[in-house]
C-alpha cells in the first residue's frame, strides 16, 4: 500500500519533472487521437464516396473486363439476354442495379463557345437516368442545369472539368471516342448539366449521357459494360453479395452457349467495390499506415522522455533504494514502484491528451478542415473534395492510451534494472 | 549469535584491488552493545555490511543465529535481512514523501500475516518509545535531525529484529543530540535485548559501547569490554 502512495507522492515531489514528462507523452496521445480519427474520417468518408459515386456496393462485369478494368476496355459486354437475365436476378434480391457503358472519350470545345480551342480526355458514363438516380447521389448533386432524361441528347459534366474549360449549361461540345467494333464516332452534345459531387474523381472527369442515345451512336446492339448495384434493406455486404453471386449464377445455368438458339456468354462475375477500387483502397490504407509510422516515432521520443525522468529518479534516489533493499524489498517490488510512477505520469498525461485530443476530435467532426485548396489541384487519393472531416475512432482512441500507459510503465521499468543488480551495500556507497 | 571467522573482502576499483578486511574474525553475543571503530578505510563499514547481509564475503563465514549467510544468494539475503536485521543510517535514508509513521511501517510491510491494525499499533508504540509521540504524521522535512534519527532507529526496531546495525549514527547530529540519541539506543538495546553493533569514529559512541572493537587496514587490532 504504502509503496503505491509513495509511487504517487513521488510524481508530486518532482512535480515540474513529471509534468514535462506527462505533457510530452499528453501531446503524443493528443497528435495519434486527432490524425487517427483525422484518417478514420478521411478513409470513412472517401470509401462513402466511392460508392455513392462511382461504384455502388457491387459491380458486375462481362468475364475478362475485371482484370482489365483500368484500361476501360471496349471490348467485353454483357449483352442483351445477359442483362435480362441479370435483370431477373436483381429482381429477385433487394438491390438497386444501375446498367451502364464506361468509356473513355475525348471532349473537344471550340472557340464558337469557349474562349480558347482545346481538348479534354474524359470518362464517358452512359447511362439510364432513373436507374442512375437510384444506385448514385450524382443525379442528385446537379449544380446547375438538369440531370439527364431518358433518350436525353444533352450531357452532364463534371464541375471542376466545366470549370477548367470554362464550360456553362447550354454550351456544345463535341465528344470523341471508340464506338463497338472500334470505329470512331464523334457527336456534338450539349451540356444540359453540371455536377458538383463530394467525388473529385467526378468533378475532375466524369461525363454522363444518356444510354439510349449512346446506344445508337456507339452500336451497342443492348449491351453494356457493367452494372452497379446498390443492396438495400441491410444485412452484411460479403453476405449480400455472396447471395447475389448465387443468383446470379442459378440464373446463368451452366449450359452449353447458344442451348436456346442465343448468343451466350459465360456468367457474369460480381465484385465488390473495394475489388473494384483495390488501387484507392489500398492507397489510403498505405497513407494510413505511412502516418501511423510517424506516430510511432512520436511515441518513441515520449518513451525516451519517460525514460529519461525515471533514469534521473533512479540515480537521485540510490539512497531510498538501498534503504528499501536493506528492509528487505526484492528487486521487483522496487521496480514496480517506479513502474507505478511511470504508469501515474502517463496516466496524467494520457487522461489530458485524451481530453485534449476528443475535444479537437469533436471540432473536427463538426467542422472539419478545409483542404479544397490543396484537394482541387491535386490527386491525394482519398474521394475528398474540400472539407476533411474527421470521425470518431474508439479503437484508435484506446489504442493510444493504452499504448501510452503501456510505454509509460515500460520504459520506466528499465532505468532500475542497473542499479538492482548491484549489491545493496554498492548502492548505499554510490 | 554472530559468528565471524576469517572473513576478508576485496573490492575491485578500476584495475586495483582494494583488500578492505583481512581475514577477521569475531564472535557477538545476543544483547551486546558493540562498537566497530577505526579510522576511514579501516574497514568497520565493510564488516557492517557483511554482517548485514548486504554485501557478499570474498572469502571466510559469517553466521547468524546458526545459519550461516555467507554464501546465501541475493534471494535468500533479502529474506535475513527481512527477518533478523535492522539498519541505522549515517544520513537517516528516510523516504521524504512518506510520513515518519509510513517510514516506520515501511520495515513491517513486508512481514507475512500481519494485519494493518496491528502495523499501526506497533508503529505507533514504536514512535513513543523513541520519543516521537505526536509526530507521527510528519514528514522528514518537518523533523530536526535527531527526530528524523529517532524515526530511523524506530524503523530498524519495529520488526523486533535480534540485530540492529548502525553506521555512523550520530556523525549527522550534534553532539547533545548525539548523546540522546546513543542513550536511548542504550536503553532500547536494555529493554529489548536487541543486539547493537555500530560502525563509529565518534569518541563519544565509543564511549557509550560495552565492546569496542579497533580495526585498523582491514584487520582488528584489539577488543575492549566494559
Amino acid at each position: 500500500m504504502n509503496m503505491a502512495r509513495m509511487a504517487f507522492r513521488n510524481v508530486w515531489r518532482y512535480r515540474r519533472r513529471s509534468l514535462i514528462t506527462a505533457i510530452a507523452i499528453g501531446l503524443g496521445v493528443l497528435f495519434t487521437i486527432m490524425i487517427d480519427a483525422m484518417l478514420f474520417g478521411a478513409e470513412r468518408e472517401s470509401a462513402q464516396n466511392i460508392r455513392d459515386y462511382e461504384t455502388g456496393d457491387v459491380k458486375v462485369f462481362a468475364p475478362g473486363y475485371f482484370a482489365e478494368r483500368q484500361f476501360l476496355p471496349f471490348e467485353f459486354f454483357l449483352e442483351t439476354h445477359d442483362r435480362s437475365l441479370l435483370e431477373e436476378a436483381f429482381s429477385q434480391s433487394s438491390v438497386d442495379a444501375a446498367p451502364r457503358t464506361v468509356a473513355s472519350a475525348e471532349l473537344y470545345f471550340s472557340e464558337d463557345f469557349f474562349k480558347v480551342a482545346g481538348s479534354a480526355t474524359v470518362k464517358l458514363h452512359a447511362i439510364e437516368p432513373v436507374k442512375e438516380a437510384a444506385v448514385f447521389r450524382t443525379p442528385h448533386a446537379i449544380e446547375s442545369g438538369r440531370w439527364l432524361v431518358p433518350g436525353d441528347t444533352g450531357i452532364v459534366v463534371g464541375s471542376w472539368l466545366a470549370e477548367d474549360i470554362g464550360a456553362k449549361v447550354g454550351y456544345t461540345v463535341s465528344v470523341e471516342l471508340k464506338g463497338r467494333g472500334g470505329f470512331y464516332q464523334t457527336f456534338d452534345a450539349e451540356i444540359v448539366g453540371i455536377a458538383l459531387t463530394d467525388n473529385p474523381y467526378v468533378n475532375r472527369s466524369a461525363v454522363y449521357m444518356d444510354l439510349s442515345y449512346a446506344d445508337e451512336l456507339l452500336a451497342l446492339d443492348g449491351a453494356v459494360t457493367e452494372y452497379a448495384v446498390v443492396f438495400r434493406g441491410g444485412g452484411k455486404p460479403a453476405e449480400r453479395k455472396g447471395q447475389l453471386a448465387a443468383e446470379i449464377a442459378e440464373a446463368f445455368p451452366r449450359e452449353a452457349s447458344g442451348s436456346a438458339g442465343l448468343a451466350r456468354s459465360a456468367a457474369p462475375e460480381i465484385y465488390s467495390w473495394e475489388e473494384v477500387e483495390s488501387d484507392a483502397v489500398l492507397l489510403t490504407k498505405t497513407k494510413s499506415g505511412g502516418s501511423k509510422v510517424y506516430l510511432f516515432f512520436m511515441f518513441i521520443i515520449a518513451a525516451v522522455g519517460i525514460s529519461n525522468t525515471m533514469l534521473m529518479a533512479v540515480m537521485e534516489r540510490k539512497n531510498e533504494i538501498g534503504m528499501l533493499r536493506s528492509l528487505g524489498y526484492g528487486k521487483a517490488s522496487i521496480r514496480w514502484l517506479f513502474l507505478v510512477e511511470g504508469f501515474a505520469i502517463g496516466l496524467i498525461g494520457t487522461v489530458a491528451g485524451t481530453a485534449l485530443g476528443s475535444i479537437v476530435v469533436a471540432f473536427m467532426v463538426q467542422y472539419g478542415l478545409d483542404f479544397s485548396f490543396m484537394l482541387r489541384e491535386m490527386d491525394a487519393g482519398y474521394r475528398i473534395t474540400g472539407v476533411m472531416r474527421s470521425a470518431w475512432h474508439p479503437e484508435g482512441m484506446i489504442t493510444a492510451i493504452v499504448g501510452a500507459l503501456a510505454i509509460s510503465s515500460v520504459v520506466a521499468w528499465f532505468p532500475s534494472g542497473r542499479i538492482l543488480k548491484s549489491e545493496v551495500a554498492d548502492i548505499l556507497r554510490s | 549469535m554472530i559468528s565471524i571467522s576469517a572473513v576478508s573482502k576485496t573490492y575491485t576499483v578500476g584495475t586495483q584491488k582494494v583488500r578492505a578486511l583481512r581475514g577477521v574474525s569475531l564472535d557477538i553475543n545476543s544483547g551486546d552493545f558493540l562498537a566497530l571503530a577505526g579510522p576511514s578505510g579501516s574497514g568497520k563499514t565493510t564488516l557492517l555490511n557483511l554482517i548485514g547481509c548486504i554485501d557478499s564475503v570474498t572469502s571466510g563465514t559469517i553466521t547468524l543465529d546458526g545459519e550461516t549467510v555467507s554464501g546465501l544468494d541475493q534471494m535468500k539475503r533479502n529474506l535475513v535481512r527481512q527477518r533478523k536485521i535492522g539498519f541505522i543510517f549515517q544520513s537517516y535514508n528516510l523516504i521524504p514523501v512518506l510520513t515518519a509513521r509510513e517510514n516506520v511501517a515501511l520495515a513491517l510491510q513486508l512481514v507475512k500475516g500481519i494485519s494493518e491494525k496491528e502495523i499501526n499499533e506497533r508503529v505507533s508504540r514504536i514512535l513513543a518509545e523513541v520519543g516521537l509521540a505526536g509526530m507521527e504524521d510528519r514528514k522528514p522535512s518537518q523533523l530536526s535531525g535527531g527526530q528524523q534519527q529517532r524515526v530511523s532507529i524506530a524503523r530498524a526496531l519495529v520488526k523486533e529484529p535480534p540485530v540492529v546495525l548502525a553506521d555512523e549514527p550520530t556523525a549527522n547530529l550534534d553532539s547533545k543530540t548525539g548523546k540522546e540519541i546513543l542513550a536511548l539506543m542504550r536503553e532500547l538495546n536494555e529493554t529489548h535485548n536487541t543486539t547493537f553493533i555500530f560502525s563509529t569514529h565518534d569518541p563519544m559512541v565509543m564511549e557509550h559501547s560495552r565492546i569496542l572493537v579497533k580495526l585498523h587496514d582491514g584487520e582488528i587490532t584489539g577488543m575492549d569490554r566494559r
